[in-house]
């Protein structure tokens, strides 16, 4: 699509243009406590623009929700956000973090759901060392080759969620022959290395990888990959080409023949609602549902309830509010500082009782957290990831 | 999943891409006015058409819907912006870009920048088998849609006044405003009409190729390709196009998922190198 990369280049470069002549770009939440203390600007970029909008709507709400909760301030610091939709796209992501750096002065940078776009942020972050905090974004080398000390993640790495549902196939489920789909970015070729990695390990094959560009709108060719013999699929998409990838693993026919594994990015609860009954079957490796019972799942669950509407949170609404537990606390215990390495370093300190659990960070600012495997299955008149408190897999 | 399936999703495709591709085939190849605001249509009535939906009027409302208002969009470019350049290529270039431009940024201000999904209507949901492989109904249904709407419009083109209105307008248009004909009036019509089966596309097409920001973009590179794989102002020429940027799109990822991103591309460069007219192209 030369043509549209063309366009599309220039669109951004006219409203780069218009936003550095305007002044003031993106919205920002101005901070409600009137104390003395430095304040702190958190660039937060999160696609708003493409097939990952869901994943980072999802992950916005989270996030603001607790500022809200917490009458924008942590520690005694007035927190503002400065929100940029990077489009999921890493050379967008790279102009929109810049300005963020520049223009606004963030003094840390949070969110990031394509990996390709935390991948190229991060050197902004170290050039300018910027503390950042990542929602979603699970390449894993975002957090193994950095010896910034600036990056923490909120999520398990692909190494870590692929490995545990390719573990499940094989060893519970005694898949021999599998068939790896996935997006055609540094998230997709992360999960299939770890697909293949434990596949191999555990006596099984990986006989074709299939990888379909991001924002794929018909998924019926590459599905024709998955010959008759092949004994399972794993498989990894996001945001709205999941939707699309579920629907027409069961429109074509495979959903009944071939058992469908995956990432939890798969069949994430506004996405199930969606798939409904072409999801039921699917199992996915899980960090969090609201189905997980602990205290601090259940005030978060009953206060998002009461603010929304009586709608019960997500996996990427706890993430964004894990993300902000996270830099609260950082805030909290940094003595005062509020930006640069020492900020990082607090938020690596962080001990968080989050809604997923009790959650710390090791040396590379990777978060470590139990993870789950689930099925959906039926409830009531909907579809439901349900966890299988028997598969604990860390 | 079986070859026949591949192919009849190939031909689904194409017969889709047919629809987005015959008006600016004829509006460009009989009438010399290239409009690059193709794309745009599209967009519009896919979205229209989503907002249609959502209002719970129904899926057939929303494409009856979706092809008044481009055609009206579309007679509205050419009677007030077009009609002015018709002898500007680069002109028309140009201007039809900037509109590009701006209704893409007008769909994102209404509608969003979240894709939007469009369900097939409830009667043409599932699948059925075929061949020893599923097939999904609504896929069916618009292959058959898109045999009726080539049969028509060849019939349009070749066998009715209007059409050899059309055709004599483009070859000698002192001829027919000597026969009182009003050729700005008749380049309207033309462009409307093309400009609403865009639109319409925009709805069929929901359910298989999205609604999104961006497809007007996307759309018109593929409608732009069809073009210059079945050469300029026949309907035949789109159809033949269509079905083989269709078909090689669909058969290409199928057995070559690596290369899905320019398999498309291959064939429009040997097409242009072997034949620069295209596969069909109306006799002057």
């Amino acid at each position: 699509m030369l043509a549209r990369r063309g366009l599309s280049a220039l669109t951004i470069a006219a409203a780069l243009t218009l936003a550095g002549c305007g002044g003031g770009s993106g919205d920002t939440s101005t901070a409600a406590a009137d104390t003395q203390k430095a304040p702190v600007k958190i660039g937060l970029v999160l696609p708003a623009t493409g097939p990952l909008t869901p994943n980072g709507q999802g992950n916005k709400d989270g996030f603001e929700f607790y500022w809200d909760q917490h009458a924008h301030a942590a520690g005694g610091h007035p927190v503002q956000i400065v929100n940029a939709d990077d489009e999921g796209k890493p050379d967008v992501a790279v102009a929109k973090v810049q300005e963020l750096l520049e223009k606004d002065k963030v003094d840390l940078l949070a969110g990031f759901v394509s990996s390709a776009s935390a991948l190229a942020a991060r050197d902004l972050a170290v050039r300018t060392q910027t503390p950042m905090v990542v929602t979603q974004a699970a390449t894993s080398k975002l957090t193994s080759g950095d010896s910034s000390g600036l990056v923490s993640r909120v999520i398990a790495t692909f190494e870590e969620t692929m490995s545990a549902v390719t573990r499940t196939a094989v060893v519970d489920d005694g898949v021999k022959k599998i068939v790896f789909m996935g997006s055609d970015y540094v998230a997709g070729k992360d999960a299939e290395t770890a697909v293949k990695a434990t596949a191999q390990s555990n006596g099984a094959t990986v006989t074709k990888s299939v990888f379909a560009p991001l924002g794929t709108q018909d998924f019926a060719p590459f599905l024709a990959n998955v010959t008759a013999d092949t004994d399972a699929v794993v498989a990894f998409f996001g945001g709205t080409d999941a939707v699309r990838f579920v629907q027409q693993y069961s429109e074509f026919g495979l959903k009944g023949k071939t058992p469908l594994y995956g990432h939890w990015s798969l069949t994430v609860d506004p996405l199930l609602v969606q798939q409904g009954k072409a999801a039921e079957g699917l199992v996915t490796v899980q960090e969090y549902s609201a189905t997980i019972e602990n205290a601090a799942s259940t005030s978060f669950i009953e206060a998002w309830k009461a603010k929304n509407g009586g709608a019960v949170p997500n996996a990427w609404n706890e993430q964004g509010y894990v993300a902000a537990m996270a830099i609260a606390a950082g805030l909290e215990s940094s003595g005062g500082a509020v930006k640069g390495a020492a900020l990082a370093k607090a938020i690596r300190g962080a001990q968080i009782d989050a809604p997923r659990g009790k959650v710390t960070f090791d040396d590379k600012g990777q978060i470590v957290q139990p993870l789950y495997i689930a099925r959906v299955k039926v409830q009531g008149s909907g579809f439901v990831n349900a966890l299988d408190p028997s598969k604990s897999v860390k | 999943m079986n070859w026949t399936v591949q192919i009849l999703n190939g031909v689904a495709f194409g017969l889709l891409l047919f629809l987005i591709s015959a008006g600016l085939s004829v509006t460009f190849g009989v009438m010399r006015v290239l409009n690059l605001n193709h794309g745009g249509l599209y967009a519009i009535g896919a979205f229209v058409g989503y907002s249609v939906i959502h209002a719970g009027w129904g899926f057939g409302t929303a494409c009856v819907i979706a092809f008044v208002v481009t055609a009206v969009i579309g007679a509205l470019e050419e009677k007030f912006l077009l009609w002015r350049i018709r002898h500007d290529e680069l002109a028309q270039v140009l201007l039809t870009i900037g509109v590009l431009l701006v209704i893409s940024d007008v769909i994102e201000w209404i509608w969003g920048a979240a894709p939007k999904r469009v369900a097939p209507p409830s009667f043409l949901s599932g699948s059925v088998d075929i061949m020893g492989g599923q097939f999904p109904v609504y896929r069916l249904a618009l292959i058959l849609f898109g045999v009726v709407a080539v049969l028509v419009l060849i019939f349009g083109m070749d066998r009715t006044r209007l059409g050899a209105i059309v055709r004599a307008g483009v070859d000698d248009d002192e001829l027919v405003r000597l026969h009182g004909i009003d050729l700005h009036w008749l380049f309207v019509a033309v462009f409307a009409v093309g400009a609403g089966i865009a639109g319409l596309a925009g709805v069929l097409g929901g359910p298989i190729s999205g609604t999104y920001v961006g497809s007007e973009y996307d759309v018109l590179t593929l409608a732009l390709v069809v073009v210059v794989i079945g050469g300029l102002g026949s309907i035949q020429g789109a159809l033949l196009g269509a079905l083989f940027v269709g078909l090689i799109d669909s058969l290409s990822k199928a057995a070559f998922p690596e290369v899905a991103a320019f398999s498309v591309y291959v064939p429009m460069i040997l097409v242009l190198v072997a034949r620069p007219q295209g596969l069909l192209v109306r006799s002057s």
